[in-house]
């Protein structure tokens, strides 16, 4: 299966960016974890931007989450900033997960 | 032996699972059709439900016994074909057919 | 098939009717019970559809108009009473007829129905007010004019971690409850872990939704149908009006996410959307479910199946354990396997008893067949059946319905003559059927016999030969001549009868009975009569069977079907001319198995040939070697490995290795050229 999803990362001082496109979803997710993983080290702010995105599942939900909850316990600040197409984004609110869509914090 | 029968059992099932979904796809089921199709869907699921472990589609064979049990009951008149339950189906075996391919190309490599 | 499904129509029509006068009964006393109503709606409108599908069309019309009247019902168009109540049962008990009679040939019977449906269609036209006339207090008039009246649910989703592990995308069933109605999710994400702890592939969310549906707290359960078994779930009606977007409602949903606590139906409770309802509850009468003494209980087939699966497995590991104490003489393992041996062998009976059921089941409608096709064709035939009280496997009886029935069928279109023809040849004009069915050491015979002309052998013979299955100069004994009955391709017949022909021939008959590992013989004379002999085993999933080994492969052979073993060495079967070896100076025909399954040939230095006999047939079956005696536990291949015509099932192993069942007399057939020998 290709491997359709892309993350990049850009470090400045103590702030680390990063972009999730493409396929966000279970199949994708292990390695969008170990990278995601690798890349949070010893920063103070997080910013995430989520965009272009072909697909998104829980899996990726529950990962943005944890990456806050590793921001409260290790003390990061998390942004993030989300943009879906309209179907998606729908789902998304339907579900319950509206909110990562309005928040900017 | 068991490669050549794990690929007919595996190619005759997606087909089969494609025909019905195509079958749930039509905007609305006839209720005549129900019958016919809660046989088809029930026949299919109990046979994945009973040879897929053996042929290692272990996931398949866990969701398909869900829709054999529950089309076993629609077929002993317990539960009716509501249009919920079609859709839900369709989804279950959309999954199913999905699942199925996933686990046989885990298995071919 | 589409007998078949007539027959499973009817049956099913059965329980329908059941439930329909069961519904009616607790209507009787709660005659707003919206979804007593709607269950007797869509019995009726089954059986309506069900009826027209197949045949039944005086049912499917006069359930038609019943249908209308419980329309209108449901819409609140007409309200239930007594006088609409009393119509039912009666239309119950002429529905219960049309079931058990088919369509109504008799012309009183169809002015009666005719009648009946006019007093039906009266209540349609006399009730025009239907909600002052039948008394309805102006409130609910007014209720039921909004017909679409809806309510709010709490719905409490709680998946198991392994919820998404089976391709299952929660997103997707918010998004169907979303579709019944208005509706708001809470997700609680309080236990999704940090990075470090995160497995990707568990669901750590919960979710409450309140939907406001027109819509049963049946059909909202029904979208999670399919992950019943990952989670928990309740619905809750919380309010009888729409309360979605009300301030104090965002509030709780606030406080419950702020303080990650589950909502409660209690929490609605307080809200004043629930004062104006409050004399509701009293209003409704409680209907009391009538409690049945039960002695006995209804099982779903399959949870049988599983039993039994899972018995027989049990019996797998439990040889194994009993090897395993041989091997090693451990007095303490030994005394302990042989207590689980005996357990074991008393669950394995007591579930296979559970899963017989008596041929019984199946004679009424054998009965039937002989009464409506002897009618039919103006035979006399008395059809008498001895041990019908004999139990046999389900499935077993499953698969020998179509057979027995094709059988019969051929017993009565071909066999028995019409009674002037009877008299003629100095019998009875009464022919017989006899239906027996006893055991037989392990087995279960089925013999069918009647007292027809009989099976002319000169005849059958040169219908072969100008079908050309066999040559002209073929010379056959009667018994060869009767199997060809069994070649595909072989009918008796030059038309095609109404009666039979025109389903399965004696081909499939065989194939079929084979299917349940059974063999069927045929006994005739000319004359006298026809004897069809059926032997059957008594359950699928266990047998005695012999583990041998082919290259890297292991199969089992059916004990019941081994003569003898010997060990031979490879070097004769190369020698071998045209697959016979000669031994204790016989000329002894073999299959190699090798060749059969395309295995390279053979490295070892000695083989061994097990002796295997199915009917007449005899021959040796070349394997590497004997592993030992096991019980095991058959699978079945099921429909789409038929192709594999030696192969009758797969059997699992104690350590989860697979081997394959051969069917002996497929195997035997496929070398035709082997004769009796010894």
């Amino acid at each position: 299966m290709a491997e359709n999803f892309n993350i990049d990362y850009k470090k400045n001082n103590h702030e680390l960016d990063i972009t999730f496109t493409g396929q966000l979803t279970i199949n994708t997710i292990k390695k969008v974890t170990e990278s995601v993983k690798s890349q949070i080290t010893d920063q103070s702010v997080v910013n995430i931007t989520v965009k272009d995105v072909d697909n998104i599942d829980l899996t990726f939900i529950q990962l943005l989450h944890s990456i806050k909850h590793s921001g409260k316990k290790k003390g990061f600040a998390v942004n993030l900033s989300m943009t879906l197409p309209e179907d998606l984004e729908s789902l998304i609110v339907n579900a319950g997960f509206g909110n990562l869509l309005k928040q900017n914090n | 032996m068991l490669a050549e029968i794990k690929k007919q059992f595996y190619e005759t099932t997606v087909k089969e699972l494609e025909d019905i979904n195509i079958k749930l796809s039509h905007e609305e089921v006839p209720v005549e059709d129900h019958p016919v199709l809660t046989e088809q869907i029930f026949t299919l699921t109990h046979q994945i439900s009973g040879t897929g472990p053996m042929l290692g589609f272990d996931g398949a064979s866990k969701l398909s016994r869900k829709l054999e049990r529950t089309f076993y009951d629609i077929r002993a008149g317990q539960r009716n074909l509501t249009p919920q339950l079609i859709w839900q189906t369709k989804r279950a075996i959309e999954v199913l057919i999905q699942t199925f391919v996933e686990e046989n190309s885990i298995q071919r490599q | 098939m589409i007998d078949k499904f007539k027959a499973k129509f009817v049956e099913e029509s059965m329980d329908n009717v059941h439930d329909l006068e069961e519904a009616l009964f607790l209507l009787e006393k709660d005659m707003n019970n919206k979804e007593l109503i709607e269950r007797i709606f869509r019995a009726m409108h089954s059986l309506k559809g069900g009826g027209a599908m197949f045949g039944f069309n005086h049912l499917s019309e006069f359930t038609h108009h019943l249908e209308t009247i419980f329309d209108w019902v449901r819409g609140n168009k007409l309200a239930v009473s007594t006088d609409l109540i009393s119509l039912t049962f009666s239309a119950i008990d002429h529905i219960n007829h049309l079931l058990k009679t088919g369509d109504l040939t008799n012309d009183e019977e169809i002015a009666d129905q005719k009648a009946f449906i006019q007093r039906v269609q009266a209540f349609l036209t006399l009730t025009d007010s239907p909600a002052q006339k039948a008394g309805m207090t102006s409130v609910e008039a007014s209720g039921a004019e909004a017909a679409i009246a809806t309510k709010t649910y709490l719905i409490s989703f709680i998946p198991q971690p392994e919820l998404l592990q089976n391709g299952t995308n929660p997103l997707y069933l918010m998004d169907d409850i979303h579709a019944l109605g208005q509706a708001v999710s809470i997700a609680y994400t309080h236990k999704v872990p940090s990075l470090d702890l995160i497995d990707n592939t568990s669901n750590y969310c919960i979710w409450q939704i309140l939907v406001n549906t027109a819509e049963s707290v049946n059909e909202i359960k029904d979208v999670f149908i399919f992950v019943e078994d990952e989670c928990e779930l309740h619905v809750d009606q919380i309010a009888e009006t729409n309360i979605i977007g009300k301030p104090e409602i965002n509030v709780l949903i606030e406080k419950a996410l702020q303080h990650n606590l589950l909502l409660t139906p209690d929490d609605f409770k307080s809200g004043d959307w629930n004062k104006v309802q409050t004399k509701e509850p009293e209003e409704k009468k409680k209907v009391v479910v009538k409690e049945h003494k039960i002695s006995s209980i209804r099982v779903t087939s399959h949870k049988i199946d599983e039993l039994v699966t899972l018995v027989s497995e049990l019996v797998t590991i439990q040889a194994q354990l009993s090897l395993y104490a041989e091997n090693h003489d451990d007095p303490v393992i030994g005394a302990l396997t042989e207590n689980i041996q005996k357990l074991s062998r008393q669950l394995r009976e007591n579930a296979f008893d559970i899963s017989l059921i008596p041929l019984q089941s199946e004679l009424m409608r054998f009965q039937r067949l002989v009464r409506d096709l002897s009618k039919e064709q103006n035979k006399d035939i008395d059809f008498v059946i001895e041990g019908g009280d004999l139990e046999l496997d389900k499935n077993i009886i499953e698969n020998l319905t179509d057979p027995l029935l094709h059988i019969l069928r051929n017993s009565i279109d071909h066999g028995i003559e019409l009674p002037e023809e009877r008299i003629a040849k100095g019998k009875s004009p009464k022919g017989t059927i006899l239906f027996k069915a006893f055991h037989s050491g392990a087995n279960v015979i089925v013999e069918i016999s009647d007292d027809g002309k009989g099976m002319d052998t000169e005849y059958i013979r040169q219908k072969a030969i100008s079908k050309g299955i066999i040559e002209a100069d073929a010379v056959l004994n009667e018994k060869e001549i009767l199997e060809l009955l069994f070649v595909s391709g072989f009918s008796t017949r030059d038309t095609v009868s109404d009666v039979s022909g025109r389903g399965v021939g004696m081909d499939v008959v065989r194939r079929k009975i084979a299917n349940i590992r059974g063999e069927v013989t045929i006994e005739s004379q000319v004359g006298k009569g026809t004897l069809i002999s059926i032997r059957l085993p008594l359950t699928l999933s266990i047998i005695d069977g012999l583990l041998v080994k082919v290259a890297d492969n292991q199969y089992v052979i059916p004990i019941s079907s081994i003569d003898k073993i010997y060990a031979l060495d490879p070097a004769q079967i190369k020698q071998s001319f045209n697959n016979v070896v000669i031994i204790d100076k016989e000329q002894v025909p073999f299959i190699d198995l090798r060749k059969v399954f395309n295995e390279p040939q053979h490295q070892t230095d000695i083989v061994q040939m097990v002796m295997v006999k199915s009917e007449d047939k005899k021959s040796g079956v070349i394997v590497d070697n004997v592993v030992g005696e096991y019980q095991t536990v058959v699978k079945p291949l099921g429909r789409y490995l038929k192709k594999q015509e030696i192969i009758s099932g797969a059997s699992i192993m104690g350590d989860g290795t697979i081997s394959m069942v051969i069917d002996t007399s497929r195997l035997l057939q496929s070398r035709k050229n082997i004769k009796v020998t010894g």
